[in-house]
């Protein structure tokens, strides 16, 4: 229900993925993968390849999506758990919509402001919900298979809004509909990488801009620091003395998993 | 109220309403796709979407999930409760997921002739047009409230299929237009209103589409 010239402007803003920046991303990576931070209460479920978990809440940025970071970005999503899953993918013939472009962007605000609920986004207090639904139908009609993007929100030294680039994936159910179950796109992921990091991402419900590190902000103004790994701490009777020495000392000591 | 679903409405509500934070509701998503692998859940689930009959059932976030969770699997939620819903909720991408529920596997055959209210071939569509235009439940003492009420609502109506924009929906909303009631002028000056803040070609579109006349510049 849109006429021909905002159809033009969204389709020159599509690129088949051979020439699109993701083929780009993909060729310095050295592969298509892409890499997905969960709580670590997930990390039993992938130490086999799984399916990622298409993220269907209202509140995202693309809409009803699988979000994930090319591995070129290895840490940029930390901000969301500690277990880095790893999956890889095939991007042939994937339309790509690069919502990092200026133009693109301003094409998605025409389109919206063209369709009839546009009034309900700007007027009540529904944003949210018709956020969500203006983009899903916007990537359904015109069959988006990616959305590129920039980052919403930063991890403190992990994240770069200015260069770094998100993934938004849409698995279909039937072609046109979007699909809010298991992703099958990415659906090769493991449990690949452990950060010792944690970092808030929200405060009362509201997402943070620039979610600071939450240990290393602290462990790199201790001068005395030392680890010991988990297994053997756990049956080492010296190990109250050494907690006692480093207490005594203003140290910490890093009990850590052995890879 | 059934089993399932009330045990299911907090989970539902964790894992589909954003005031608890995007961290909250994925966690609950996650945990929900687990519950959906367990042998035998999902069927359950489908029993009791299917058969139930009362709408505080879920909460509105909940519902929104479980309509667009019920149709990918061809889940039909039973059309007193879609209908009820409609009528509960102004959201209106809230009212577009329960036409899209509703009208997902419905077509309509062109005609020449648009298909009018009285006669719509889609029940749902059909009871929803009714409701909104029947006037004998206003206060006939007021002439002004009694206009403006439905047509208000006949507007959020509109937008609605429109919005949905398939062809079943745009016929509805020919249907709706032209229908001969006491809101009939009001919502033909809504529609020129919300058409005059579109481009001209996207406004030609829906002259096409709906068969109306609208200023083209």
């Amino acid at each position: 229900m849109v006429g021909a010239g905002i159809i033009r402007a969204v389709e020159n803003a599509i690129e088949p993925f051979d020439t699109s920046q993701l083929a780009r991303i993909v060729s310095r990576a050295g592969g298509a993968y892409a890499i997905k931070f969960v709580k670590s209460r997930w990390a039993e479920s992938y130490l086999t390849p799984s399916q990622l978990k298409i993220s269907d809440t209202p509140a995202l940025t693309w809409g009803t999506a699988t979000y994930v970071t090319p591995l070129i970005f290895p840490l940029s999503s930390a901000l969301y758990g500690r277990i880095g899953l790893v999956t890889d993918f095939d991007a042939a013939g994937w339309r790509v919509f690069d919502a990092t472009v200026p133009s693109a962007r301003t094409a998605y605000i025409r389109w919206a402001q063209a369709q009839p609920i546009f009034s309900d986004l700007v007027l009540t207090v529904h944003s949210t919900q018709t956020n969500h639904f203006l983009r899903n139908k916007f990537r359904e009609d015109f069959n988006i298979d990616c959305v590129l993007f920039s980052p919403d929100q930063e991890a403190d030294l992990h994240t770069d809004r200015a260069t770094h680039i998100w993934m938004a994936v849409t698995d279909w159910r039937t072609p046109g509909k979007i699909d809010a179950n298991m992703s099958n796109r990415l659906g090769r992921a493991r449990f690949t990488v452990l950060l010792d990091e944690e970092f808030v991402i929200e405060e009362n419900g509201l997402p943070i801009r620039l979610a600071e590190r939450q240990i290393e902000k602290a462990t790199e103004r201790i001068m005395m620091r030392s680890c010991l790994q988990i297994t053997a701490a756990r049956t080492d009777p010296a190990l109250p003395g050494r907690v006692i020495q480093h207490y005594l000392a203003g140290g910490y000591l890093h009990l850590f998993i052995e890879p | 109220m059934s089993d399932l679903l009330s045990l299911a409405r907090d989970f539902l509500e964790r894992m589909a309403n954003p005031v608890y934070g995007f961290a909250d509701n994925q966690e609950y998503s996650l945990r929900f796709a687990q519950l959906l692998l367990r042998e035998g859940f999902e069927g359950s689930l489908r029993r009791e979407i299917e058969t139930v009959s009362d709408k505080e059932a879920l909460t509105s976030n909940g519902w929104l999930w479980i309509m667009r969770w019920a149709t990918s699997r061809k889940i039909e939620i039973p059309e007193d409760i879609l209908v009820a819903l409609f009528e509960e909720w102004s959201s209106v991408a809230g009212r577009c997921a329960i036409v899209q529920h509703a009208t997902d596997l419905a077509t309509i055959r062109p005609t020449r002739e648009l298909p009018r209210l009285e006669e719509f071939p889609n029940r749902f569509l059909a009871r929803i047009m009714k409701s909104v235009t029947e006037t004998d439940r206003e206060d006939v003492m007021d002439e002004r409230r009694s206009v403006e009420r439905p047509a208000r609502s006949a507007e959020s109506l509109l937008v609605v299929f429109l919005q949905v924009g398939t062809p079943v929906t745009l016929a509805a909303a020919s249907a709706l237009l032209r229908h001969q009631w006491r809101g009939h002028d009001a919502l033909f000056e809504y529609l020129r209103a919300l058409a005059s803040t579109l481009d001209s070609e996207t406004r030609s579109v829906w002259s096409d589409r709906l068969r109306v006349d609208l200023p083209r510049e």
